[in-house]
Order: structure tokens, then sequence, then C-alpha cells
């Protein structure tokens, strides 16, 4: 029924080398992409949220929002754990805006600064 | 010309009757249809087995399977994520948890349960025996009662080869290509358990969810 592309295969290669997150990242984007394109919009459940959290652990918040959103507008029965993960990117963009501020100059890296 | 939809017909009557001998007993629908989820949770699973990466490489496994029979499957890398930031990182604590705060937690109408029994390989002289066993629990958030339950053993070793045809020749084909690896590959055994745990008509009956054409009129339960 669905456009999964190597769903299956992408999740098995994070899970064996949990530290390569922007290979993970890029992954999930075609997948992404593809289901849209050509898959002809038959995007499984799970995979907006799967690459929306991605997005997330990189730092890309904007890019974040954006998908975890997709998600719950695809499946309503995502909507509980999709706005708690909006509130999550929130929190977390939050903080990261509050310490920019304090530390004047660079900006900080996408995992938070520790002290 | 006449003939050849005869000939087809029939045959089609003699697999049905093939398959229909080497189903499974029956099993009983009544709370699941009762409860008639519309989204299944699938949470880590407990590990029995020797291999420490087992439950993390099998979490890969169960989202297609699940959705393809028409459920909503919550993404199982972002459950894991958010379960291990509510404390709850070891599966067993996980499992041992209230049903229904689960189901709060995540908004879900059903969770899926599984224990891996096994995930081994046996080297043999001449040889090598993969085996994978399942044990998959679906149990309902409006009860938290047992919805469904299957356990299904998957064996490959090469003398298995040309038993099964169809699917089971190319999987055990893929298996053995990964065996000439130092080390075996679970991956598509595991895949393949999943598929005789929740497919239609290969499975023991697992009703087709909201997403799929079947539902609510669906022979894998009224066989």
């Amino acid at each position: 029924m669905y456009a999964w592309g190597n769903y299956d295969e992408t999740l098995y290669a994070h899970y064996k080398n949990p530290q390569d997150h922007e290979k993970h990242l890029e992954k999930l984007k075609m997948i992404v992409t593809e289901a849209e394109t050509t898959g002809g919009g038959k995007v499984p459940p799970g995979l907006y949220a799967e690459y929306a959290f991605a997005l997330h652990e990189a730092g890309r918040t904007d890019e974040a929002v954006i998908y975890f959103g997709k998600e719950k507008e695809k499946w309503p029965e995502s909507a509980v754990v999709m706005d708690k993960m909006l509130r999550n990117v929130k929190r977390q963009e939050e903080i990261r805006k509050s310490r920019t501020t304090k530390d004047t100059g660079s900006a900080p890296e996408p995992g938070g600064q520790k002290q | 010309m006449s003939r050849k939809p005869v000939a087809v017909f029939v045959s089609i009557l003699a697999l049905l009757a093939v398959s229909g001998c080497a189903t499974a007993p029956k099993k009983d629908f009544t709370a699941f249809q009762s409860e008639n989820p519309r989204s299944v949770l699938v949470i880590p699973a407990v590990n029995k087995s020797v291999e420490v990466n087992a439950a993390d490489y099998f979490l890969s496994t169960l989202s297609m399977p699940l959705a393809e029979r028409g459920y909503y499957v919550f993404p199982v890398d972002v459950v894991k994520h958010l379960l291990e930031n509510d404390g709850l990182a070891d599966s067993a604590m996980v499992h041992g948890a209230d049903t229904m705060k689960l189901c709060n937690l995540f908004g879900a109408d059903s969770v899926l349960y599984v224990s891996i029994e096994r995930w081994d390989a046996h080297y043999l002289v001449l040889t090598t025996q993969v085996t994978v066993a399942f044990d998959y629990t679906i149990k309902g958030c409006k009860t938290g009662d047992i919805l469904w339950n299957h356990k299904q053993v998957m064996v490959y070793s090469p003398q298995n080869q040309g038993g099964g045809g169809g699917i089971g020749t190319l999987v055990a084909m893929a298996i053995s290509a990964a065996m000439t690896k130092a080390a075996p590959n679970y991956m598509p055994l595991a895949r393949q358990a999943n598929g005789m745990a929740f497919k239609y008509p290969e499975g023991p009956g697992f009703p087709a969810g909201p997403y799929h054409p079947d539902h609510l009129k669906d022979p894998a339960t009224s066989r």
C-alpha cells in the first residue's frame, strides 16, 4: 500500500551505526522525497515523523516542525505523539535561543552546549 | 481456449485446499474485533537471546508488515527515544509497565509486545543453522486485554532449501547469499517470521486494519 523505499534497511543501518546521523538523515530524506513524488504520495505511516526526528537531532528545528506537522496531518492517530514532539522541539529551541543571547558570539552546537 | 479458465479455476481450488490444510487452528478474534484498533504502538522487544543487538535490529522489521495490513504504526525510533526520555530505556521495564499508561502516553489503540525467544546460529560440521523465534502479543487500549497472540519460529539451514517454493525459496536464497559472509545475517529470516505472523493468507490470521480494503469484511477473521 505504501512507498517504503528501503525504510527497514535504513533503520537497521541506523541501529548498527547509531553515530552516523548525517547518513541516516540523508537516507530518510531520500525515502520521503521518493514516496511523495514517484511513490504517488503513498508515504507510509511514521516516515514523516522519523525524518522530522532526525532533522530535530541535527538542530534543523524549522524543518522538524514542518515534518512532525505533516505526520499529524496525514495520520490523525499520531496526534498525541506529534504534539508532544512539537512541544519538545519548541522547548529545546527556546533553551538554545536563551543560551545564544547569553554567550554572545558563537552559535551553539546542535546537541546543545554543556557547561 | 475454453478449457483454460477451467483448468486455472481447478488449480486455484486445489491450491486453496492445500493451503487450507496447512493453516494453523483458527484464532478467536472476538476481543480484537470489539476493540477494532486503528493504531499499533510497537515498543522495543524483550530480548531473551544472547545477541545483544537483536532487539534494536528487530525493531526495524515490524512497521512494514503491520502498516501494510492497514494500521497506523507509530514511528518506532521516535517511540524508542520518548521511552528512553521517560526513564524506560530497559525494554523489560516497558513490558512490565501498565499497558493503559503506555496507551495514554502515546494516544495508541493497541500495543505490540514482542519477546525474542531465539536469535542464534549453530555452526555444524558442514553447515550453519540459523534460528529466530518470536512471541508476539497485541494488547488493546480499551481494556488492556490480550487481543492477539502468536508464536513464530523460523529455521534456516541449507538443507531446508527447495522445500517451500515461492517466497520461501527466494528468502532462502537471500539468506544463503548472506551466509557466505563471516557473520550470519538474521534480518531476512526475521522479516520472513513477521510476514508469516501478520500477512494474509500466509499467516495464522491477523485482522485487517482501517486503512486496508478488507477492514471489517476480512476473510482472515471469518475463515
